[in-house]
């Protein structure tokens, strides 16, 4: 029984899922691209997003509009003091890549257990869900997804804008494209570090805030979360944005694609074969640019 | 190395000795399951010792061999009725062939992009474990396999003997020309791969001898504790395994026993925590070593020490000399 129906709506899931992995690359991928660190706390950050959020839509009970600068100043805040306490002492004393690594690993693992002591296990969903659904030509979509997905788009924009025009923008991009000619340039590179991380976190915020109406989540889906967004990096290009936001989508269409051929507890496999297959024999993303690693 | 003072050396020894001796007089049923564990845990972090602190390749999902030694052993007990010893053999060969999948991308990969495959990999086998309900019993888990033997004692002196034959095969492999190959690729691969050593064989032996131990301690600890649950898989238990030899002194024999039994022994005398706290305190422990004693507890040893003799520590570009002389010496 093969529908064509079918088969549209779940090309367009998959396509306004892929929006939300978009998101949740681009913090990563902006992290690696200028410092060459990979946050692997970045799964576990978008689950305290989604926590966070819903909890403090509880207890302040203020309107959503106002909730969500303090919601985002709170994760830039939080991306500060892990750059601060963490990072940057092995940052500056110039040990390898590794320590960063097994830093940020460790991280993730204490973010997990506290969200688990905190909230518990059960699967958590968000208050603020928008009901209904857009219909047309027989094809209905959720229109929380719908609006979820506009609202990832609009952030990506931001960002793009942010880094293209921006002084602080430029700044991160000369960075990352040579830190040692930035700073005879007068670019202050460890502010823009601090900046970087900042903005890393925050986009993961923002993706796991957008989740929370869709999705349950428990404090386990840090490492489910944390390689979708490595997958979506790798397959587009470790650094490379707009690689980063293809792959997204190709990923989410992909997963949406695939509950028609494997068993739904499969799913996941689809981004980690691809990203293994990339990984081998095209380590640079299917965009990206030839790196050196 | 850290442990070239053979004074220190011996001291560790005779310590690790007396620890394991202590729970056979004691004769508790508890203590001894404790220890036995240890024990255990003692030979997969020297598995993870050899691929990272030796070979210099950095793995996340060394828990993931471990429970495709366990989940090996305890299907073959479970479907065909072989025998115990048989099945934890099997264990280690078939978790030492999935290391050489793990191998594989290292042979193209540096730095984050291999330790994000490593992720990958064991993050697919977990799934594996479980979505296969068929096979694996999904999150239930397999539990109606034979135990190691019915005695804890007999069981606990079991695993110890284990572990001994282990840590000299350890010995031997790292005080062998394959050792201080694998030293050489930690220490620069591209000088080594030009000084003649075959990176690529190396590497992949490293992990082959690596995933059979740590396939070894899986299965061992399966029928350790008659359960297998893909939670031994996890990401939990690989941050443990990394963190003992982190604790112990990476590089050395020693430092990942001496870690075993100071993290597992922490781990156990906190269970009145919960087990969520256990997994901070390990994570923190993890960082604080990481940020101001990258050497563990050897190094931490050596420090003292130097200090007090006003020595100078060693530098890293002389140790590669070292290294590189030595292999070709022994041409």
């Amino acid at each position: 029984m093969f529908d064509i129906l079918l088969l549209i709506q779940q090309i367009i899931n998959g396509l306004l899922l892929g929006c939300l992995y978009g998101l949740m690359g681009l913090g990563l991928a902006l992290i690696f691209g200028v410092m060459r660190e990979v946050n692997f706390a970045h799964g576990d950050i978008i689950i305290l997003g989604t926590y966070i959020l819903s909890t403090l839509y509880i207890w302040l009970n203020i309107p959503i509009t106002f909730l969500i600068p303090i919601y985002l100043f709170m994760f830039f805040i939080l991306g500060l003091i892990i750059n601060k306490c963490l990072l940057e002492y092995p940052r500056l004393k110039g040990s390898g890549g590794d320590t960063s690594l097994i830093i940020t690993y460790a991280l993730s693992i204490i973010l997990e257990s506290a969200m688990l002591s905190i909230w518990g296990a059960y699967p958590f969903s968000s208050r603020f869900r928008m009901e209904g659904a857009l219909s047309f030509f027989g094809i209905s979509i959720g229109l929380q997804r719908v609006v979820s997905s506009v609202i990832a788009i609009f952030g990506m924009i931001i960002l793009f804008l942010f880094l293209k025009f921006s002084m602080t923008g430029k700044a991160i991009r000369a960075v990352s494209q040579n830190a040692q000619l930035a700073w005879t340039l007068g670019i202050n590179a460890h502010r823009i570090y601090k900046i970087t991380f900042g903005t890393g976190v925050v986009l993961a915020a923002i993706a796991g805030g957008l989740l929370a109406p869709i999705y349950a989540v428990t404090p386990y889906q840090g490492a489910y979360y944390l390689t979708k967004s490595f997958a979506v990096v790798i397959i587009g290009g470790m650094g490379n944005l707009i690689g980063t936001i293809l792959a997204a989508l190709l990923l989410g269409t992909l997963e949406s694609l695939s509950v028609f051929i494997i068993k739904g507890g499969f799913r996941d496999v689809v981004g980690l074969l691809l990203m293994i297959i990339i990984l081998l024999f095209k380590h640079e993303g299917l965009l990206g640019k030839e790196v050196r690693v | 190395m850290a442990f070239s003072n053979i004074r220190n050396t011996v001291l560790f020894i005779i310590t690790i000795i007396v620890i394991f001796i202590l729970p056979i007089f004691y004769r508790n049923d508890y203590l001894l399951r404790i220890f036995g564990i240890m024990a255990i845990y003692s030979i997969i972090a020297i598995s993870w010792d050899i691929l990272y602190g030796f070979a210099g390749q950095l793995s996340f999902g060394h828990a993931a061999l471990m429970g495709v030694g366990a989940y090996t052993s305890a299907l073959l007990n479970l479907n065909f009725g072989f025998s115990v010893w048989l099945c934890i053999i099997m264990g280690g060969l078939l978790s030492a062939l999935i290391g050489l999948v793990f191998a594989f991308p290292s042979l193209r990969l540096r730095g984050p992009y291999f330790v994000i495959s490593t992720i990958a990999i064991s993050e697919t086998l977990r799934l594996i474990a479980n979505n296969w309900i068929e096979v694996t019993n999904g999150p239930y888990g397999l539990y109606k396999f034979s135990p190691l033997l019915n005695d804890p004692l007999q069981s606990y002196l079991l695993c110890l003997c284990v572990m001994i034959i282990c840590i000299l095969f350890a010995y031997y492999i790292i005080k062998s020309r394959i050792g201080l190959a694998f030293q050489s690729i930690r220490e620069d691969e591209v000088l080594a791969s030009a000084c003649g050593i075959n990176t690529t064989f190396f590497k992949v032996l490293a992990f082959f001898i690596s995933a059979f131990l740590a396939g070894l301690g899986g299965a061992l600890y399966a029928h350790y504790v008659v359960i297998v649950t893909p939670t031994i898989m996890g990401s939990s238990i690989s941050c443990l395994i990394m963190a003992m030899v982190l604790v112990g002194g990476k590089g050395t024999i020693i430092g990942p026993v001496i870690g075993a039994i100071t993290l597992y022994s922490l781990i156990e005398s906190l269970r009145f925590l919960g087990v969520v706290y256990n997994l901070v305190i390990t994570s923190i422990i993890i960082i604080l070593i990481i940020l101001f004693f990258p050497g563990g507890i050897a190094e931490l040893f050596k420090t003292i020490k130097s200090i007090s003799h006003l020595k100078s520590i060693t530098f890293s570009n002389l140790k590669i000399k070292k290294i590189i002389f030595t292999y070709h010496g022994d041409d």
